[in-house]
């Protein structure tokens, strides 16, 4: 069966009425104004640091003396024999990451959204909780039950089992996707679930009407129909593969697993850091980005994909007779072994003296929580983290909600343009987004200058490295919203702003809280991005994190990781209770 | 807009712009202009305990004067300084990092020569500085001054695993024996791996240390870059031996409880005295020029060399700074020979040596 929704945009395009054609013409000098500036904003916050960025990686002057331009960085950078090597595991990683984590992932959100599964609250909670897991200290977690020499797991398997070895190896190609797959799923189901939840199911009731069965409904009519809001979080979890690199440098490196970003990673560590030849290699991303891009809009070319009309919407839940236990099983069981059992192994880890020696005189300890708190700079670190993380995540996604509805409502020359600049971000690790923003700002005017040392600073840095994934994602929500609303809007005598404020941010409220709390969990975590930009005064509990890091001390660094998810939790609950959800199911 | 007005608002403790440096004055007189800055801004190795202590301990000593720590990677630090620099900015007192990192600066000229800094007696007399002289890490341009060196145990063990017998000699390392059972620090990137191999380099020559290091190579069953977890993985007995551990951290993990051999030197060639990121320089157009001589005068004198040791347990090269908290692998035995690292004329790889460690080590 096709979907029925995917019809010719020119339809809608030229059956308007002359008048409102008319007032759109009217309309048009002010919008344009809006979109000129727009693009000017984010040629200055996404264009102008990148471009002075690459500029500078041809450039081997030093402060006070005039520009000696070279290539040799880039010559370095792609004359190294071993970059092909790192480029396939590179790629190999992430097609089978995104592969895994797209299946998991829209399974997960239609259990969620779209059936009668038993527990599906407790499942949408727990796969949250999946993402606010810091990804180390649950790594580390992994490794203490899945090394071949001294993991749990294995020694009880070897064990009981009487096997000659080990059956699990971390340290490999598995292992590295095995860590990345509670994060990676949470953050897609995160991302897809307020798609589904908008999806009307009139649609699958017409299906089922015709004679397809469940499966067909999901795969023939769900699916396709949400395809905007799947393509984008592919497309974002894809590149985010590409350049994930924490797990990779723990897991990869004793197996000689190599990919691009821990090649970047070695010249950023270098002394002194070869940033020119790190940008060099940050171009692979560039490119694969248009690549990307340019496939995601070609798909998406001449379709449209709303699911939310002026018409009543219909969100009933799928009867799944008794295969719902079926769904709840699985569920269930990905929850315990993927997230509560690292989430334990998280907590335990904060109250061992060493995470993972129990044979030590002093075994287990509260010291790590109670230096952490009693630890001066904390108090600060955490006001100014909880004004990052509100800054980045209210600003930003407001910003990123203006952008999408630019994208895609508007009919203005230079709207193909802010799409491409708002995936740029994603091109470069966070140290070369700091790095470049640092050059940007202190090369800027006196004004500009000021910004320097502050958590606006870090605000700005954090709403630049997350606008791929909040616009993107709000994009395709708002490409679900039929553009007739807007219409009647106008016909009724509200303003555009009415309209924006009062109809669409609404209704683009689950994606939006989504997008909100990633970015603020981010902001809260983020080391890279904010080390160039951030000062004594501006600290934040990521770099407290670093100083323990640095004194070998991980155990304290979890009890950050782990603080951290209570205060995100606190959010989420408080969140709630202010009625940001998303809309029941029935 | 939006955030240039916030910052506005609130304006940040960075220095735009500075005059170029007044003379230098005597001991008191700046202790009264520093009060009057009543900041001073030092950039120093990353990590809670040596904050606090040196937060602590300065506000002690001049409560009217605000120490603010930036904590973090030196080469990172010296990277933003550059970056502030062309923007005509200037937010850095004092410097504290390792030799690299301060010849880089050094280079750019961030860095002022420190002997006329060195205002009170105990920090300018020579007699009470270890071998009665100042070490610089180029003694001709005596930007970076060495204050704490120590020299680097190469390898720890696991004594369930291995006699120190077996290991104490070189080419002991090579025993077929420890194929695959062996873990060694990256020596591809900065750290003391790197450190360790340039020493080799120089003590064997460019021949035998190529055949050494392919060999070396060949026993070994991981090549390791996180630092705590090689020194787990040989108090678990995953591994026999570590070449080239973190000296700070073998003794930090061994306080707390992990168990583990420390071979202080190869009884054939001993070892290399490093000084990880014991050195300090005072910047060119500091923003607080008389509060960063106060803090310098303090911190190379025998309080602040004494609160430096006892947070990182590191000797100082003061001569009257104690060192009974102090592992003896890590104190400088008087009289041995050890080569040194930290100087400028060897902190680089030869052409030859980069090529070889690229080969063997570079993924």
């Amino acid at each position: 069966m096709t979907v029925s929704v995917l019809v010719d945009s020119t339809k809608t395009r030229f059956s308007q009425p002359l008048v409102w054609r008319r007032f759109r013409v009217a309309k048009l000098a002010w919008s344009s104004l809006a979109a000129l500036l727009l693009v000017g904003v984010l040629a200055a916050l996404l264009a102008y640091p990148m471009v002075l960025l690459f500029l500078k990686s041809f450039s081997v002057s030093q402060p006070g003396q005039s520009a000696v331009w070279t290539i040799q960085g880039w010559i370095a950078a792609f004359s190294d024999a071993t970059l092909p090597i790192a480029l396939g595991n590179t790629f190999y990683l992430a097609a089978l990451r995104v592969a895994l984590t797209t299946a998991l992932a829209i399974f997960f959100a239609w259990v969620v959204t779209r059936t009668d599964t038993p527990f599906k609250g407790f499942i949408e909670v727990a796969l949250w909780f999946g993402f606010f897991l810091p990804l180390l200290p649950v790594t580390m977690g992994w490794i203490l039950l899945l090394d071949p020499q001294y993991g749990l797991i294995n020694k009880w398997l070897v064990e009981v089992f009487g096997l000659a070895e080990a059956p699990f190896d971390i340290y490999s190609y598995w292992g590295i996707v095995w860590c990345h797959l509670a994060f990676s799923t949470s953050v897609r189901f995160m991302l897809m679930t307020p798609a589904f939840s908008a999806t009307d199911a009139a649609m699958e009731e017409a299906g089922l009407v015709c004679g397809s069965s469940r499966a067909g409904v999901l795969f023939r009519v769900t699916i396709p129909a949400l395809a905007p809001a799947v393509l984008a979080s592919t497309a974002l979890g894809f590149i985010r593969s590409l350049e994930s690199l924490e797990i990779e440098m723990v897991l990869g490196i004793p197996a000689d697993i190599y990919v691009v970003s821990t090649k970047i990673w070695d010249y950023l560590h270098w002394e002194p850091p070869l940033y020119d030849r790190a940008t060099a290699l940050c171009s692979i991303f560039l490119l694969f980005i248009f690549l990307l891009v340019w496939l995601h809009r070609s798909f998406l070319r001449g379709r449209e994909f709303t699911t939310v009309t002026g018409r009543s919407h219909i969100a009933e839940s799928l009867a799944l007779g008794r295969w719902r236990w079926l769904t709840c099983g699985l569920s269930l069981l990905y929850v315990c072994v993927m997230i509560i059992l690292p989430l334990l192994m998280l907590v335990v880890g904060t109250f061992m003296e060493m995470f993972g020696h129990f044979d030590l005189e002093t075994t287990w300890t509260t010291r790590h929580w109670s230096g952490t708190f009693a630890d001066p700079v904390f108090l600060r670190s955490v006001k100014n983290t909880v004004v990052l993380g509100l800054g980045a995540a209210l600003a930003g996604t407001l910003i990123y909600a203006l952008i999408s509805y630019l994208i895609v409502r508007s009919e203005l020359p230079g709207r193909n343009l802010i799409d491409i600049l708002s995936w740029l971000p994603w091109a470069l690790p966070g140290v070369l987004i700091s790095l470049a923003l640092l050059w940007s700002v202190l090369g800027s005017g006196a004004y500009v200058k000021l910004l320097y040392g502050t958590v606006s600073l870090l605000v700005l840095a954090m709403i630049v490295k997350e606008m791929p994934l909040g616009t993107q994602i709000i994009k395709a929500a708002v490409q679900q919203i039929g553009p007739e609303l807007e219409e009647a809007s106008n016909a009724a005598g509200a303003s555009w702003l009415d309209y924006f404020r009062r109809i669409l941010l609404p209704l683009l409220k689950p994606t939006m809280v989504s997008v909100a709390i990633i970015v603020f969990i981010s902001a809260a975590r983020d080391i890279p991005t904010v080390v160039f930009l951030s000062t004594h005064e501006s600290r934040t509990l990521s770099l407290l994190m670093l100083d323990y890091i640095a004194e070998a001390n991980q155990e304290k660094a979890a009890v950050l990781g782990v603080f951290l998810v209570f205060v995100i939790f606190g959010f989420l609950l408080i969140g709630r209770l202010l009625g940001f959800r998303r809309p029941a199911v029935r | 807009m939006l955030f240039a007005l916030l910052a506005m608002a609130n304006p940040p403790a960075t220095i735009i712009a500075q005059a170029a440096p007044a003379p230098l004055p005597h001991w008191d007189s700046a202790v009264n202009a520093a009060k009057k800055e009543g900041k001073v801004v030092v950039f120093g190795p990353a990590g809670e305990v040596i904050r606090n202590a040196i937060v602590e301990a300065f506000k002690k000593s001049f409560p009217a004067i605000s120490l603010e720590y930036v904590g973090g990677r030196a080469s990172e630090g010296a990277a933003r300084v550059k970056v502030e620099r062309e923007g005509g900015v200037f937010s850095l007192d004092i410097f504290i990092g390792g030799a690299v990192t301060l010849m880089e600066l050094g280079a750019i000229g961030a860095l002022e020569r420190l002997e006329p800094a060195m205002l009170l007696p105990e920090v300018k007399d020579p007699r009470l500085w270890r071998d009665g002289r100042h070490e610089f890490t180029n003694p001709t341009t005596r930007f970076a001054l060495v204050f704490s060196s120590q020299p680097n145990p190469p390898v720890i063990y696991n004594p369930k695993l291995v006699n120190v017998a077996e290991i104490d000699q070189l080419y002991e390392l090579l025993d077929p024996k420890w194929k695959g059972k062996v873990v060694i620090n990256d020596p591809y990137i900065a750290g003391p791996a790197a450190s360790l191999f340039r020493w080799l380099w120089r003590t064997l020559g460019a021949g035998k240390a190529a055949d050494y290091f392919r060999k070396l190579r060949a026993q070994a069953g991981a090549i390791d870059r996180d630092q705590r977890r090689q020194i787990d993985w040989v108090a678990l007995g995953k591994y026999a031996w570590l070449l080239a551990p973190n000296n700070g951290m073998i003794y930090q993990l061994a306080q707390r409880g992990l168990k583990f051999g420390v071979l202080a030197e190869f009884t054939d060639h001993g070892t290399h005295i490093g000084t990880g990121s014991g050195c300090l320089a005072l910047m060119h157009r500091a923003p607080h020029p008389n509060a960063a001589l106060v803090f310098l005068n303090w911190f190379l004198g025998k309080e602040g060399q004494t609160v430096w040791s006892r947070a990182l347990h590191l000797q100082s090269r003061r001569a009257d700074v104690a060192v009974d908290h102090i592992p003896p692998y890590l104190i400088v035995k008087p009289g041995a020979r050890y080569w040194i690292s930290y100087y400028e004329k060897d902190a680089r790889r030869s052409p030859q040596e980069e090529a070889v460690i690229k080969e063997l080590f570079g993924r």
